[in-house]
């Protein structure tokens, strides 16, 4: 059983989320499947009643008191000592720096933050070295992502043997990003603690609003376009079988193929543009004629043709084309 | 520390993301500096010289003074005879290896493939110009066939490999396997190709070149389709702590803000 825990709610205290929108994130993770979440003291006292199924890991600063949080699953601690529901926070920051594990061999629960670096050396080695300096630890390893790697270690983890990664939304915090991992996880090891991941969409849109960033359109899983397509051989691909050119069905994460026109759109492009937009069939010299002139617009305009553009271009082929019938 | 060597793919795949439409004049332009980046080549764009631009390569071939130019084939005849013309070094030759590629897409079979394959060599090699071979799909084709077909492409005088992962489901264990399987059993260069959909192109490509992999595609600001490509500054600034890449990494940050001002001036 593998755990992905999402340390977003320890993130975000410089955006002074509110009651609301922590109630929604939390809503909106659990319903695709992720019911471990870390949160910081903010989190803690804006959040008051806790939400119901959920097991939440508190962060507390040294000098805290485990006692002042009552309700939480388990504290996270740095350095702290070996106690009964308390994590201890290690910062590991490259691998040279792993003999530092052998002091906490004796500890229950452990969280590695670090290794940035892992992907450059033998990691699985080092992955076996881990846990045997930890014995019968139970590890939660926290990938950082200075070398934009984190995600695939996190992943390389799991698939080792490793029970728990602690990973964050969107990768805020310089850590792997929770959406990643799970749909990284989702396809190599069909890991579906949810059917319906559709809240990706909503998750997004909720941290957009509390941060004041957009996410970019072109981060995987959730950004906005990364399921548009304008080559004309992929087009014909995903019209022949939607699988052809896909990690895994859109639809899936809350979002829908897009196919967009331009300058590596094929015949089949138009033909479906035409379809979609209700517009009647054309002969094939007419597609011709339409998609040389839609290749010539998007150049000229360094961009997509819109649906509206591309109306305009299809009206006037359908009247050259009748007025070649009259000639 | 070991060399590995750069494919720059911007001008081709990077331009397959929607919204990125080139004219001649901004391929050249970005050629020139993508070239003083100090990548081994740049993959321009493909044998469509309507689309690309009447002159296009001979243009690029008067401008780009270090790097070997490459263009993008289908593997069909018509196709790769309109390659030869363009008189680029190498010819990348587009083959699709998974069975749902072979067998919805292309809807043929795997001796057809293979006879197919031939024949586009023998064409290209008769010219004296490098042949690579794109396995497009190849994290989702059967590695049997992946190595059979390396086998036959090496004995045909094929150059390189170029294994692609073309919908982005690699992880580093596997790129590590897929590739190391081709190395050894086959024994002939690969290149890897990578796309980051789940995040992980720049760990997979760090383990495509781990095991044996000698070149690796990348694309300025990471653009491509989807989620893009893999990020060429982001590999040299973490594949160059143990591989010489030969890169200058200001030369590619003055590249992408060159990248940058052409998109945001749309």
């Amino acid at each position: 059983m593998i755990r992905i825990i999402d340390a977003t709610l320890v993130m975000l205290d410089d955006y002074n989320p509110t009651k609301e929108h922590l109630l929604l994130f939390c809503g909106h993770m659990k319903e695709i499947g992720i019911t471990d979440m870390e949160i910081s003291k903010y989190v803690y006292r804006t959040l008051g009643e806790l939400p119901e199924g959920i097991r939440f890991y508190l962060h507390l600063d040294y000098s805290d008191k485990v006692t002042d949080f009552p309700g939480m699953y388990r504290y996270f601690m740095h350095n702290k000592g070996n106690h009964e529901n308390i994590i201890c926070k290690v910062q590991i920051n490259d691998v040279k720096e792993l003999h530092r594990l052998k002091m906490f061999s004796d500890y229950k629960f452990i969280q590695i933050i670090g290794l940035d670096d892992l992907i450059l050396y033998h990691y699985q080695n080092i992955f076996s070295k881990i846990k045997q300096y930890l014995n019968d630890s139970l590890i939660i390893l926290c990938p950082e992502n200075t070398y934009h790697c984190a995600t695939g270690v996190a992943v390389e983890w799991m698939l080792s043997g490793g029970k728990e990664i602690s990973a964050a939304f969107s990768g805020i915090g310089d850590r792997a990003a929770t959406e990643e991992v799970y749909m990284a996880m989702n396809v190599v090891k069909r890991y579906k603690p949810n059917q319906v991941l559709a809240g990706m969409v909503r998750l997004k849109e909720l941290f957009e609003i509390i941060t004041g960033k957009k996410i970019p359109d072109y981060k995987p899983v959730i950004g906005n376009n990364i399921f548009r397509v304008e080559s004309g051989i992929h087009v014909d691909g995903l019209i022949k079988n939607s699988k052809i050119y896909v990690a895994y069905p859109p639809e899936k994460v809350g979002q829908k193929t897009e196919i967009m026109l331009g300058k590596h759109s094929g015949s089949n492009s138009i033909r479906k543009k035409c379809e979609v937009l209700s517009l009647n069939a054309l002969s094939e010299d007419s597609i011709k004629v339409l998609l040389r002139r839609v290749r010539q617009l998007s150049i000229k305009k360094h961009n997509t043709v819109s649906d509206e553009e591309f109306l305009y271009l299809y009206r006037e082929v359908v009247t050259w084309d009748a007025g070649k019938e009259d000639r | 520390m070991p060399e590995k060597k750069i494919v720059d793919t911007t001008l081709r795949d990077g331009e397959q993301r929607p919204g990125i439409e080139f004219t001649m004049a901004d391929k050249i332009k970005l050629a020139k500096l993508i070239d003083s980046c100090g990548v081994y080549e740049i993959e321009a764009g493909t044998s469509n010289r309507e689309l690309e631009g009447e002159g296009y390569y001979e243009e690029l071939r008067n401008n780009v003074k270090h790097a070997k130019i490459s263009l993008w084939s289908r593997m069909c005849k018509e196709d790769i005879e309109e390659a030869i013309l363009c008189k680029p070094d190498i010819v990348h030759i587009g083959m699709p290896v998974s069975y749902v590629q072979i067998y919805s897409k292309l809807k043929k079979n795997k001796t057809w493939l293979h006879k197919c394959i031939c024949e586009c060599i023998d064409r290209i090699r008769s010219e004296n110009i490098e042949v690579v071979v794109g396995f497009e799909d190849a994290s989702r084709a059967d590695e049997g066939f992946l190595i059979d077909t390396a086998r036959l492409i090496g004995e045909r005088g094929g150059n390189t490999i170029r294994i692609a992962d073309t919908v982005g489901v690699l992880i580093p264990s596997r790129t590590e396997s897929i590739i190391n399987q081709i190395v050894t059993k086959v024994g002939i260069s690969v290149e890897f190709h990578g796309h980051n959909d789940l995040g992980m192109v720049v760990a997979n490509s760090i383990s495509a070149c781990k095991a044996g992999a000698e070149y690796v595609d990348c694309t300025l600001l990471g653009i491509g389709e989807r989620s893009g490509n893999c990020h060429l500054l982001e590999f040299v600034r973490t594949a160059g702590r143990i591989f010489n890449l030969g890169i200058d990494k200001y030369q590619v940050q003055a590249a992408e803000n060159e990248l940058n001002k052409m998109i945001c001036e749309k």
